[in-house]
């Protein structure tokens, strides 16, 4: 009885290892897509409204949902620190910082550029560079979904089977 | 004694637009220099000063660079360089608490319009003050039997307080239910920020700014029905041109002009073909005076007319 109770435990353990890396795919494809249209209503109220940023801030961090929001938020509190510190170095440390968004260096890498431009220059320059991101995290969450479109079976299927070997082995 | 906290309160509030690297040698200024401050000034290149009534006076701390000059416009935007574009073209950004940034620098022309400035020279940071109750001694005089307002020009030199006055009429006007219209073409009557003027000019006030003057007498004419249109500094045939327009549609006016003296105006051909139109009916005209200003109001009928 024991045996058997011990043997499912191990295969419910590897299977959730498994199953965790499957939902860290979809988390990572979800930020990745909520951090495209976050761009994208960035790069609309930039150049369409002429918004300033700290209204964009707030803005964002109430539209967009969980680590993305969360990413906003935390530039709109860090914008009264000005004169201390600067734009770039506000989104740069919020990009950082944010590790729930788990996104790869890459894509740090990316966003932390956009920082160069924000609030700094003219709507028409921030205008082709935002496009410009929102072009490479496009690429990004286009592999990202590949990625967990690929992943998702074998993972989930590594997992069990993992188990299962364990529990042969050890029986 | 209150008045005093509320002037120190200003300059505080003027120093948060500083760099960091600034902030120190601004906060260390005796309290007497931070009562009388009407300027902060930056120049690339050397120390930066405070423009007190009796001058520029080095704020100590090293000389100022372009980093330092951007970033006081970057504090000033919050951040946000395209909101202010058409400001920076004017010269000037409006930040939170109705400073006025005045800029200077290399220009960018294209097409024969400045269109931002490749690097910054200089900024000042104009500490704009409210005076409320400013207009007290002389609110009777204008106010006629009737409770109408007499259209009504303001005239002193820069800096005597023609604007301070202005806002304060403006302020008590509202306050009493009649519906003013301002034209704050350089933002510094109500110092608009996120569609809240920074300035108190009551609850019944339409404010447009940041659109010439002529432009916005004609659309808040159209636009908001007002009894009063409040304009600063006129300077244009054009402005005259559109307040005539608003006189005509029995609007009354506000206004302020430069000038030294009545004898100034009857020599400036806009002023004086203004005052024989009858766009006003009163003149202020203010002086400074060892302490505080003297206001004297006068009828443009017995000063102009006959006296031209």
């Amino acid at each position: 009885m024991y045996r058997v109770i011990g043997a499912l435990l191990i295969v419910v353990c590897t299977a959730v290892l498994g199953f965790g890396g499957v939902l860290r795919l979809g988390r990572r494809v979800r930020n990745l897509t909520g951090l495209v249209s976050a761009l994208e209503i960035m790069k609309g109220e930039i150049c369409e409204r002429l918004t300033p940023m700290p209204e964009l801030f707030e803005l964002l961090a109430g539209t967009m949902e969980g680590p993305v929001a969360g990413l906003f938020q935390a530039c709109g509190e860090q914008m009264t620190t000005l004169g201390e510190s600067s734009m770039y170095l506000i989104w740069k440390s919020a990009v950082r910082s944010a590790e729930e968004l788990e996104l790869s260096e890459q894509e740090a890498r990316t966003l932390t550029e956009v920082g160069h431009v924000l609030g700094r220059y003219d709507a028409e320059e921030q205008r082709t560079a935002i496009s410009f991101a929102i072009r490479r995290m496009e690429g990004c969450l286009h592999r990202a979904e590949e990625e967990k479109r690929a992943q998702t079976k074998v993972r989930a299927a590594l997992g069990v089977t993992a188990g299962l070997f364990v529990v042969i082995i050890l029986l | 004694m209150k008045d005093t906290y509320y002037r120190i309160a200003r300059f505080d509030g003027a120093v948060e637009l500083l760099p960091q690297s600034i902030r120190g040698a601004a906060r260390f200024l005796d309290e007497r220099d931070k009562e009388q401050a009407e300027e902060l000034r930056l120049r690339s290149g050397h120390i930066p000063t405070v423009l007190l009534p009796s001058g520029e006076k080095e704020l100590g701390g090293g000389a100022v660079t372009q980093k330092e000059l951007h970033g006081v416009l970057e504090i000033a935007s919050g951040a946000s360089v395209h909101t202010v574009r058409e400001c920076i073209r004017n010269g000037f950004v409006t930040a939170k608490g109705g400073y006025r940034i005045g800029v200077c620098g290399s220009a960018i022309l294209r097409e024969g319009a400045i269109t931002g400035f490749r690097d910054i020279s200089s900024v000042a940071i104009r500490i704009v003050k409210e005076i409320r109750g400013a207009a007290d001694s002389v609110m009777d005089q204008l106010t006629g039997s009737d409770g109408s307002i007499a259209a009504t020009l303001i005239v002193s030199p820069p800096g005597a307080g023609k604007t301070t006055l202005l806002r304060d009429i403006i302020r008590q006007l509202s306050e009493r239910g009649v519906r003013v219209a301002v034209a704050d073409e350089r933002g510094e009557l109500a110092g608009m920020l996120g569609g809240v003027p920074q300035m108190d000019i009551g609850a019944r006030c339409d404010v447009l700014d940041g659109c010439p003057k002529a432009e916005a007498v004609l659309m808040l004419l159209r636009a908001m029905n007002p009894q009063i249109i409040a304009v600063d500094e006129i300077t244009d045939p054009r402005d005259a041109a559109a307040l005539s327009s608003a006189v005509h549609c029995g609007v009354s006016l506000l206004a302020t002009a430069h000038g030294e003296s009545i004898a100034d105006l009857r020599q400036k051909p806009l002023y004086r073909d203004a005052l024989q139109a009858g766009l006003f009916r009163k003149i202020i005209l203010i002086r400074r005076q060892a302490r505080g200003r003297a206001y004297q109001v006068m009828d443009v009928e017995a000063e102009i007319c006959t006296g031209s």
